[in-house]
């Protein structure tokens, strides 16, 4: 079943694929475990703000945000 | 050595990182090609996908300079995107910037790819655009503070080196930054020849990559660049119409 808070579903757009949130989540850090990401090899942007590394654990995660996860990968 | 925004490099050869047979084969192609700058792009993590994999993790990346590219973006907003997203990594200052405006040539939009260059500049990059090899373009881009100005050779990822060695001759003679062919590079040969042009180094990536042994390529492309460079740092000697002998002309024995 589907989580809400304050009886909104919490779903977000991520990476441009509707994700629900498990109630835990509350911060980019919190999303970062629940997706199981090394945070050491992503560059995250919410809300079409680049989001400092060290503010992942302060930063909340609120239903309806957009989420892009980005890393490095092989390119000339 | 190969100065860029205040930075020194030993090797002249910048070389990418995409589209190797294994991270293996990738990790010794590099290591062979004694290059200090790697190119990269910026995508999407799969967060979907059950195995996380790193595609540069055979890479020890902190032995490099990172020049991660702006590849995918078709505007100059797209590109500052990605540049900004790349930084925020912390580990690299430079990039490369990459506006495409053709998808079946992949040729550079140059408006998109002066204003691109303009925003990165004024945020403090070290910028290094992927151009046409259009001189005015280029002198545009270096006046604007670009670290370095990229030509194309030819296409990206044709393998038909060098197609317009005047037009690249021009830019390289003009430009007081750094010029560096980029793109459409195939063979050592074509490397050498960018090099013996006066070009301050070499990008390539598929050369190396799609070569049959990549790791003894990425070889080739490294000795090819440092003989360019010491052939145009000699001074060729000029083209002739007739032959001129090498041996003495006088003294000759005969019985």
């Amino acid at each position: 079943m589907q989580t809400t808070r304050g009886g909104e579903y919490m779903q977000i757009r991520l990476n441009g694929k509707a994700y629900p949130l498990a109630e835990h989540t509350k911060t980019l850090h919190d999303l970062i475990q629940q997706l199981n990401i090394d945070e050491e090899v992503v560059i995250i942007e919410q809300n079409h703000q680049i989001i400092d590394r060290f503010r992942y654990t302060d930063t909340n995660v609120q239903p309806g945000d957009v989420v892009e996860i980005v890393h490095f990968v092989g390119g000339g | 050595m190969l100065k860029i925004g205040g930075k020194t490099f030993a090797s002249r050869l910048l070389l990418g990182t995409g589209k190797y047979p294994d991270a293996e084969t990738q990790q010794q192609a590099v290591e062979a090609s004694e290059t200090n700058i790697l190119t990269f792009s910026v995508r999407r993590f799969d967060v979907f996908a059950k195995e996380q994999t790193n595609p540069l993790a055979a890479l020890e990346l902190s032995r490099y300079d990172l020049l991660p590219n702006t590849a995918g973006a078709k505007t100059a907003e797209e590109a500052v995107r990605l540049a900004r997203l790349a930084r925020a990594s912390g580990m690299c200052d430079m990039v490369k910037v990459e506006v495409i405006g053709c998808d079946k040539t992949l040729l550079p939009d140059p408006i998109e790819t002066l204003r691109a260059a303009e925003e990165l500049i004024k945020d403090g990059f070290i910028v290094l655009p992927y151009t046409s090899d259009d001189l005015l373009l280029a002198r545009r881009l270096e006046e604007l503070g670009c670290h370095a100005i990229m030509p194309a050779a030819s296409p990206i990822g044709s393998g038909q080196g060098i197609l317009n060695p005047l037009a690249l001759s021009f830019i390289i003679e003009q430009m007081t930054v750094p010029v560096i062919i980029d793109a459409g590079i195939g063979s050592p040969a074509d490397a050498a020849y960018a090099m013996e042009l006066g070009a301050d180094g070499v990008l390539l990536n598929s050369a190396v990559a799609h070569a049959n042994d990549p790791v003894k390529m990425a070889q080739a492309m490294k000795l090819a660049i440092e003989a360019g460079r010491l052939g145009f740092e000699a001074g060729r000697i000029e083209k002739k119409r007739y032959a001129t002998a090498s041996s003495p002309t006088t003294g000759i024995s005969r019985p």
